[in-house]
């Protein structure tokens, strides 16, 4: 019962970032459809792919209500706080809906691409699949930063936080000397650098995704158990 | 049955409720035989705590009022219905003590207020040495 | 199992350097309505969020049916057989009156459907309506149901009557009554309100400044203190050393108001002593013995 409380808290967000991705697509495909190719018009939409798993990870156990939170930590948490459940239960239905989210939004995003784009439907099938994997790995380091920041603030300043910290660190650590370290940097592999263009998958920066991934959950449940309400 | 129970007189509740039962006896509105309402249905009529009627009950068996019976509820006894009787003839003696006494205060000038705290006064200090009495035995 | 539904012993909490709970020692009877009182910010919503483990005690042992609340295992153990209520807006107010209703029940196995509908048609609430949409009396009625209807054996509600208007707080309190005498449901409620813990609880606990300064057995409190109006001829004699049991001594005027917490033959003994003494002695009720203990008062001299 914790997924359908959690599903009623997170579909408005769902459907508004769902929205953007229909807003961007349409961008994408309006300002340069002549010029690009299929495969061009997926790996421009890096960023997008991005935001969706740093907005989806949503709310920790502290910010579950999202029409309170601005007040301040209230309200109906203690409710959810006196149910025979624990708090790594409520980390993990939170972070598992927010995830089916993610690789939805996802999947549809390609779907409407695929739709209404006939050169992404000359992509063949493999390559789509890794592809989708790619996104969907390399996406799990934003969403265990989203996650952790949201075990700690505010709806409103966890989603911008999430954000700047993703793309600054990003940008400081493989932007500097990007030649060198560019094997290791997840968020290039989702464009530029996608199994897409390079028709391989790339392993290395999935791994270091994956294992901020897990530092990030690590960090969520440590400070989720420690929380004091 | 009409019972009343003033929660913050500071007088214990359970010793509200024995003394009204006392009192329906006395007067008569209760004789031997009739049924007390069940500690649950009295408790959530009065809005008062189960244990508490339980307790007044219990204390009330003690004294021979009432008998409580296993699954059927509590009976006012028929020894509290004679000691009834008696008490009644008592009361209407009592009665005329107290009429007596009260108008030689007020003919002395003391108000109403006065002669009702003189009066409660008394009462507290004889209940008092019942209930000290009363809990040596415990 | 042990005899009390919640037992505290030398709880502590602070916040940031200010002790929320300073030492609390607790013991609850099951079966019985125990009042916990205590003037706002005493503790008593520190305390229920120890028991419930939301917040984790710095130093003391909490234990509910036996099991130690600082150990989140047992805690949630512990939250399985209990029932949590306090003021309704605390409710997810998205959802309707069916909906939480249809989330909460999973999370209890022994969940009443008898009492749900009961209780649904007793307390008047529509099924569809949301709750953000009900009233403040509604919305209390919803959590009580809720806390009521997963069979719980303890309730602990934490000022369930607050903000509601007088009829809707006799509704509340005769359902408490009602659900104790019926289940043996043990049901712990904080409350400023003087009145309705003399009401209904049979136990109480007095919390102030996160301690307990006065707990038992209400009605044999009521019969422990009494309070004496003494005038003398020529006031009190200087030092005068009272025997134990005497917890204040005021002067109101000619007279001296004293308050006693026991002893009392003693200390009309001491009293009928003084010289040209009149003594008069009265019920003392719990409003009396709350505000004797949690406030300072200059004019006492004891």
């Amino acid at each position: 019962m914790l997924w359908y409380k959690a599903w009623l808290e997170t579909r408005w967000r769902m459907a508004l970032i769902a929205a953007v991705l229909a807003f961007v697509l349409f961008q994408v495909a309006t300002h340069s459809q002549k010029s690009m190719d299929g495969v061009a018009m997926l790996t421009s939409l890096q960023f997008m792919w991005m935001i969706i798993p740093l907005s989806m990870a949503g709310s920790g156990v502290r910010t579950e209500n999202p029409f309170r939170a601005a007040k301040g930590i209230q309200g109906s948490i203690y409710y959810t706080m006196s149910l025979p459940v624990s708090r790594l239960q409520l980390l993990a239905v939170r972070a598992g809906v927010g995830l089916a989210e993610t690789g939805l939004l996802i999947a549809v995003g390609i779907g409407m691409a695929a739709a209404a784009f006939p050169a992404v439907r000359m992509i063949p099938v493999n390559e789509a699949a890794s592809y989708v994997m790619t996104i969907f790995v390399c996406g799990l380091s934003g969403f265990g930063i989203s996650t952790l920041y949201a075990t700690f603030l505010d709806q409103q300043w966890q989603a911008m936080a999430s954000m700047l910290t993703f793309f600054l660190a990003r940008g400081t650590i493989f932007g500097l000397d990007g030649a060198r370290w560019s094997r290791f940097d997840f968020f290039r592999v989702m464009g530029e650098a996608s199994p897409l263009v390079t028709h391989g998958m790339p392993w290395v920066a999935m791994g270091v995704s994956l294992i901020v991934a897990a530092i990030c959950f690590a960090g969520a449940v440590k400070v989720e158990e420690a929380r004091q309400y | 049955m009409l019972l009343r129970i003033n929660q913050s007189s500071g007088i214990p509740l359970y010793q509200q409720l024995m003394e009204q039962v006392k009192h329906a006896v006395e007067t008569g509105a209760l004789r031997a035989g009739d049924q007390l309402p069940t500690i649950r249905k009295l408790s959530e009529d009065l809005v008062m705590n189960p244990n508490t009627v339980a307790r007044a009950y219990r204390e009330l068996e003690h004294e021979g009022i009432i008998e409580l019976r296993h699954g059927s509820g509590a009976f006012i006894s028929s020894l509290a219905g004679w000691k009834g009787a008696w008490k009644s003839g008592l009361t209407k003696k009592a009665q005329a003590i107290v009429q007596a006494a009260v108008e030689k205060l007020v003919a002395q000038g003391l108000s109403a207020e006065e002669i009702r705290r003189l009066v409660e006064s008394e009462l507290a200090q004889v209940a008092d040495g019942k209930s000290l009495a009363g809990s040596e035995h415990e | 199992m042990s005899d009390f539904a919640i037992e505290a012993n030398g709880l502590r909490k602070s916040f940031k350097g200010r002790a929320a709970l300073d030492g609390l020692d607790l013991r609850v009877p099951a079966g019985s309505i125990y009042g916990f009182l205590g003037r706002n910010g005493a503790g008593k919503t520190t305390t229920i969020k120890v028991l419930m483990g939301m917040l984790r005690a710095d130093g003391g042992a909490a234990r509910v049916f036996g099991l130690d609340v600082n150990d989140p295992q047992k805690c949630q153990e512990a939250r399985k057989r209990i029932g949590f209520v306090t003021e309704g807006k605390d409710l997810y107010p998205y959802m309707t009156v069916e909906q939480i209703i249809r989330f909460t029940r999973p999370f209890f196995p022994r969940w009443r459907d008898d009492l749900e509908r009961r209780y649904l048609k007793m307390f008047d609430l529509p099924p569809c309506k949301k709750v953000s949409a009900l009233s403040k009396g509604m919305q209390s009625k919803l959590m009580l149901l809720l806390g009521i209807c997963h069979g719980a054996e303890l309730l602990i509600l934490d000022e369930p009557t607050d903000g509601l208007d007088p009829a809707a707080v006799e509704d509340v309190l005769r359902e408490l009554v009602a659900i104790a005498g019926a289940q043996g449901t043990t049901i712990f409620f904080s409350s400023h309100q003087l009145t309705e813990v003399e009401q209904i609880a049979d136990s109480i606990c007095i919390i102030d400044k996160g301690r307990a300064v006065v707990a038992g057995v209400l009605d044999d409190l009521k019969a422990q203190y009494q309070r004496f109006r003494v005038v003398t001829e020529n006031g009190l004699p200087s030092g005068m050393r009272w025997v134990s049991g005497v917890e204040q001594v005021r002067q109101e005027g000619r007279a001296l108001s004293i308050l006693a917490s026991g002893n009392l033959e003693a200390v009309t003994a001491q009293l009928e002593l003084l010289p040209g003494a009149s003594v008069e002695r009265f019920p003392v009720g719990l409003k009396e013995i709350f505000l004797e203990h949690v406030r300072s008062d200059e004019n006492a001299l004891v």
